[in-house]
């Protein structure tokens, strides 16, 4: 696979703005009962995935998974960011091309939704607790309610002036 | 337009759906909470249970050893050492403790106060 110039760019840009949102949102006081996270970097993935397209998208995450856990994290926290980011990108990949435009807020949804399954099962592994899965049910309603705002910040995104950095092949 | 609407009602009913069969299981966990229970060691043998760390009133008992004399109090579900003739007194400094897993410990006596039940998390990553 060739890669361009421009691609190199783009991901490099979407990944480091990926990064900044995800750095500032970690020093944000987190809710009561821990764990629980807008997932605004997951607007950057969202973007990138509409407009640059899927690979893209995923190299992006990765980068950002990666980075972060360098810079504000641990082995253990790259475990869980890096299941749960898995999971939510192979959902949002095979959701993103049956759904409309309009409908890009259920591809959040089900990203937030598949980040959260994510990191239930690698809960399970580290920690070898059937307990892992006595938080599913709170991290299923934050699921739905912060993938759905991350899903209509993002369709605002992508509909914006934006676009005109579009590369993804229609 | 009209479709566009129509798909996202549907989602939204989906979503919905989901978060109420979550409400419902949170619910009833909380209505399922196991009761605590407290045990009792010395020199590693188990001497007393306590069945409900809630009662109506609170109380305390002796609980007497070859070693010495522990006071064991207990009140709206938690377990103290309120006495002992220990020399050190770490067990009646150590204060309430009310959560599954927590022990409070009398060196001098061999003595272990333990909660058991398993309601609340291990930890929190």
């Amino acid at each position: 696979m060739r890669v361009s110039v421009k691609q190199i760019t783009m991901i490099g840009i979407f990944a480091a703005l990926s990064l900044i949102i995800f750095m500032v949102e970690a020093e944000l006081p987190v809710f009561e009962g821990g764990g629980i996270k807008l997932g605004l970097a997951n607007i950057v993935t969202l973007c990138a995935m509409k407009l640059l397209g899927r690979k893209e998208a995923g190299a992006v995450l990765a980068v950002r998974v990666l980075l972060a856990s360098v810079f504000c994290g641990s082995a253990i926290s790259l475990i869980f960011s890096a299941s749960g980011a898995f999971l939510a990108y192979t959902v949002m990949c095979l959701l993103i091309g049956r759904l409309d435009d309009r409908q890009l807020w259920v591809v959040s949804v089900f990203g937030a939704i598949g980040h959260n399954l994510g990191q239930t099962f690698a809960a399970y592994f580290v920690c070898g607790s059937a307990i892992a899965f006595s938080m599913l049910p709170y991290l299923l309603i934050s699921a739905v309610i912060t993938g759905a705002l991350v899903g209509i910040v993002s369709m605002k995104l992508v509909s914006s002036p934006l676009r005109r950095f579009s590369m993804a092949k229609k | 337009m009209k479709k566009v609407l129509k798909k996202n009602i549907f989602w939204i009913a989906v979503f919905s759906l989901l978060v109420i069969v979550c409400l419902a299981v949170i619910l009833l966990q909380r209505f399922t909470k196991e009761k605590l229970c407290a045990e009792i060691y010395s020199e590693g043998k188990l001497i007393r249970t306590i069945d409900d760390l809630d009662p109506g009133k609170p109380y305390s008992f002796d609980v007497k050893t070859s070693l010495g004399t522990n006071t064991v109090r207990v009140e709206k579900g938690s377990v103290s050492v309120s006495g002992s003739d220990c020399k050190n007194k770490i067990c009646v400094y150590h204060g309430k403790i009310s959560k599954a897993g927590e022990s409070i410990i009398c060196a001098p006596h061999k003595l272990i106060i333990r909660i058991t039940g398993s309601s609340g998390p291990d930890a929190v990553v």
